[in-house]
C-alpha cells in the first residue's frame, strides 16, 4: 500500500495506491487522522488505484468519515471498482459522498468554499 | 437517447415497509413499483437506462439484473440517497449525451411515456419537463446537461409544482406514493385501472376478479367490486372480497376472513375470521389506513409472516446446531482443566467473570416487535484467547449463540447501530466463531468489528460458514490462539 498526501487550496488530498488491507490500516489510519487533524477540514480520498479493500480498510474510512464530522468538515472518496463493490455491500454508499474522479473531488470541495 | 432513472428514495415516509427494502421494490399490483418504469421506457424502444440507487442498492440490481427481461441494458451507481438530481448527474462517471431522458423510477405514472415524447420533440427549449393533467410527473427531456429545471425531479416531501417554462401537460396520472395512505391508494388505483396504461398481470377469472399462476381462488370469493390476486395464492372459498382489493404473491387467506378496501404483500398469512377494511397487511404488521395505526399482530393464528415460517428447515438448523454445541462441549473438556488450573494459577481473586450479550433467541417487545434478548457469557480469566471464551460454548448450547455468526455485542451496543450500513450486521445470527473472532485482534477498533461482521452478514451461508468452521480448527493450533 502506498500512501501519498497532497494539499491544494486548503484540501488535503490522499492517494492510495495498491492493496488497503488489514495490515497496513494501522498506519495509514494514523496518517489520516494526522491530516484530519491539522488540516482544514476538507479531504479526498484517492482510492482509483487501490486492487483490493477489506473490512479494514473501510473501517479506517468511517474513522475518517466520523472524525471530520466531528470537525464539521468534509470527506469526499473517489473509488476504483473493487473499492466500490465493498462499500456498496456494506451500504456505506448512504454515508459517503463519492465521485468519480479526483479532479470532480476538488471541484466539489472548491465550489463549498465559503459555504 | 440515454435514460437515467432516479431510484433513490430513502423511503422514511413508508415505513414500517420499507425497513427491509426500497421504495423501488415495494409491490404495486402486482409488479414491482420500478417496474412499471421499465415497461413503459421499453414499451417506447429506450434499450439502455441508467439507474441510480441509494438503500438496498444490491436488492434492485438482484432483482433487475442486466434488464435483458425487458430487452434493456441496465447500468447502476450509489447515491446517498434523495440528493439532488442536478448534483447526482455531476456525480455520473459519464455524463448522458444530449438529449436525454430523465424520470424517477419510484413513482408510478400512467402509461404515457410515448405520447410525451412526441409533445416534446414539439417544444424548442433546452428542458422539456412533463405534466400529467397539471401535476410533476418526474419525467423531463433535457437538451441542456445541466438545467436548474432539474430541481423537479428532486424528491422533496411535497411535490414540487412546475412554473412554466415549457412544460408538457398530457392526460396522465402520477402516483407520488409518499404516503402509507397513497401507497395503499395506488395499490387501488393500479389495480383498478386507474393509472391507464399499466400491465396487470394475471387472467381474468370472473367479472372483476384477476388471478395469478397457481392461485387457488373463486369467483364466489368476490362479493362486490374488484380484486386482483398474485400467483402461488390460496383463499378459503368462505373469504369474501369487497371494494377494492390486492392481493400479492404467496398469500394464505383462512376460512371466512373478510377483506374490504385492502392492500396484502407478498408473504403474508391471514388467519380465520379476521376483518380487514382500508388496511395494508405485511406479514404480521397491520397498517390501518383510516387511523393510521401500525399494530404487530403477535398472534400467528390471525397475521403471520410467511417468509419466516419454514418452521422445520428453521427447528432442524436450530437442533443440529445446539447438537454441534453439545459435542464441542465434550471434546474440549480437558480444554476446560487446563482453563480452570491456568485460572487458579493466575487469577486467585477473579477467576472467572461473566456479563451480558446479546443473542439470537427473539421475544415479543411491548410494541409487538422482535427483539433479541441478551444472555449471560462468561469468560475464564486467562490470557489465551481459546481458553478465555470456552464458556461460551454453552450459549451454543442453549441456543443463545450460533456456532459460526458474526461477534457477539452487548444491547447498549447494539443500541447504538442507528444507520442503515451499521444494522447490516444485526441480519447475521451472533455467533461462537466467525470471521470477526478468527481475523481480527481483540484490541481492533469497534468500527473494524462492526465493518467485518457487515462483511458477513452480506455473504453468510452453510458454505461459508463451513469454511470459518476449518478456519478455526486450524486456528487452534495456531500462535494466536494460545497467546491472543
Amino acid at each position: 500500500m502506498i500512501l501519498q498526501h497532497r494539499s491544494h487550496n486548503d484540501i488535503d488530498i490522499v492517494q492510495l495506491s495498491g492493496r488497503f488491507a488489514m495490515a497496513d490500516c494501522a498506519e495509514i489510519n494514523l496518517s489520516i487522522q494526522g491530516m484530519i487533524n491539522q488540516g482544514h477540514g476538507k479531504l479526498i480520498i484517492d482510492m482509483e488505484k487501490v486492487t483490493f479493500i477489506d473490512s479494514s480498510g473501510c473501517a479506517v474510512l468511517v474513522a475518517a468519515y466520523k472524525s471530520l464530522q466531528l470537525k464539521a468538515g468534509r470527506l469526499v472518496l473517489v473509488t476504483s471498482p473493487a473499492v466500490q463493490s465493498l462499500i456498496e455491500l456494506t451500504r456505506l454508499h448512504t454515508i459517503f459522498e463519492i465521485l468519480p474522479s479526483q479532479v470532480a473531488a476538488l471541484e466539489v470541495l472548491e465550489a463549498s468554499v465559503g459555504e | 437517447m440515454d435514460v437515467i432513472i432516479f431510484a433513490d428514495r430513502k423511503g422514511q415516509e413508508l415505513l414500517p415497509l420499507t425497513d427491509q427494502t426500497c421504495v423501488p421494490l415495494l409491490p404495486l399490483a402486482g409488479k414491482l413499483i420500478i417496474e412499471h418504469t421499465l415497461e413503459d421506457l421499453a414499451d417506447a424502444g429506450f434499450r439502455r437506462a441508467h439507474i441510480i440507487l441509494s438503500p438496498f442498492a444490491e436488492q434492485v440490481k438482484q432483482a433487475l439484473g442486466d434488464g435483458k427481461r425487458w430487452g434493456m441494458a441496465l447500468s447502476y451507481s450509489t447515491s446517498r440517497g434523495e440528493g439532488s438530481a442536478l448534483v447526482e448527474l455531476r456525480r455520473l462517471k459519464q455524463l448522458p449525451s444530449k438529449p436525454y431522458l430523465i424520470m424517477r423510477g419510484d413513482v408510478v405514472r400512467s402509461r404515457s411515456l410515448k405520447s410525451f415524447l412526441q409533445q416534446a420533440e414539439t417544444v424548442d427549449a433546452p428542458v422539456v419537463p412533463a405534466l400529467f393533467n397539471g401535476a410533476n410527473a418526474y419525467l423531463i427531456v433535457c437538451r441542456d446537461a445541466l438545467d436548474p429545471v432539474l430541481q423537479y425531479l428532486d424528491w422533496t416531501a411535497s411535490s414540487p409544482t412546475i412554473p412554466a417554462p415549457h412544460p408538457v401537460d398530457i392526460n396522465g396520472c402520477v402516483a407520488r406514493l409518499d404516503s402509507l395512505a397513497a401507497f395503499h391508494q395506488g395499490n387501488l388505483d393500479a389495480a383498478a385501472g386507474r393509472i391507464a396504461g399499466l400491465l396487470i398481470p394475471g387472467r381474468q377469472a370472473s367479472l372483476g376478479l384477476t388471478l395469478g399462476r397457481n392461485t387457488t381462488a373463486s369467483p364466489q370469493n368476490l362479493t362486490q367490486g374488484m380484486a386482483l390476486i398474485g400467483s402461488n395464492c390460496h383463499l378459503h372459498p368462505s373469504v369474501a372480497l369487497s371494494g377494492e382489493v390486492v392481493i400479492g404473491d404467496n398469500v394464505i387467506v383462512g376460512s371466512q376472513a373478510t377483506l374490504e378496501s385492502t392492500v396484502v404483500l407478498p408473504h403474508s398469512y391471514i388467519g380465520e375470521l379476521v376483518d380487514l377494511r382500508n388496511a395494508i397487511v405485511r406479514g404480521n404488521d397491520l397498517i390501518r389506513i383510516d387511523t393510521l395505526a401500525i399494530l404487530k399482530i403477535s398472534d400467528a393464528v390471525l397475521l403471520d409472516d410467511l417468509k419466516n415460517t419454514g418452521l422445520l428447515n428453521r427447528d432442524v438448523g436450530m437442533a443440529l446446531n445446539r447438537l454441534a454445541g453439545v459435542l464441542l462441549l465434550v471434546l474440549s473438556l480437558p480444554l476446560w482443566l487446563l482453563a480452570l488450573a491456568l485460572a487458579l494459577s493466575q487469577n486467585r481473586g477473579t477467576m472467572y467473570t461473566s456479563y451480558y450479550l446479546r443473542g439470537n433467541k427473539k421475544v415479543m417487545d411491548d410494541l409487538g416487535a422482535l427483539q433479541r434478548t441478551a444472555f449471560s457469557a462468561g469468560e475464564w480469566q486467562v490470557a489465551p484467547p481459546v481458553l478465555r471464551y470456552l464458556p461460551r460454548i454453552l450459549a451454543v448450547i442453549s441456543g443463545d449463540l450460533e456456532l459460526v455468526g458474526s461477534l457477539p455485542i452487548s444491547l447498549a451496543t447494539a443500541e447504538k447501530r442507528i444507520d442503515q450500513w451499521e444494522k447490516l450486521a444485526d441480519q447475521a445470527p451472533a455467533g461462537l466463531l466467525g470471521p470477526t473472532q478468527l481475523n481480527l485482534p481483540i484490541e481492533a477498533s469497534d468500527e473494524e468489528k462492526l465493518l467485518s461482521d457487515c462483511v458477513y452478514a452480506a455473504n453468510y451461508g452453510a458454505k461459508a460458514n463451513a469454511l470459518y468452521l476449518l478456519r478455526s480448527l486450524k486456528a487452534l493450533i495456531t500462535r494466536k490462539a494460545w497467546v491472543g
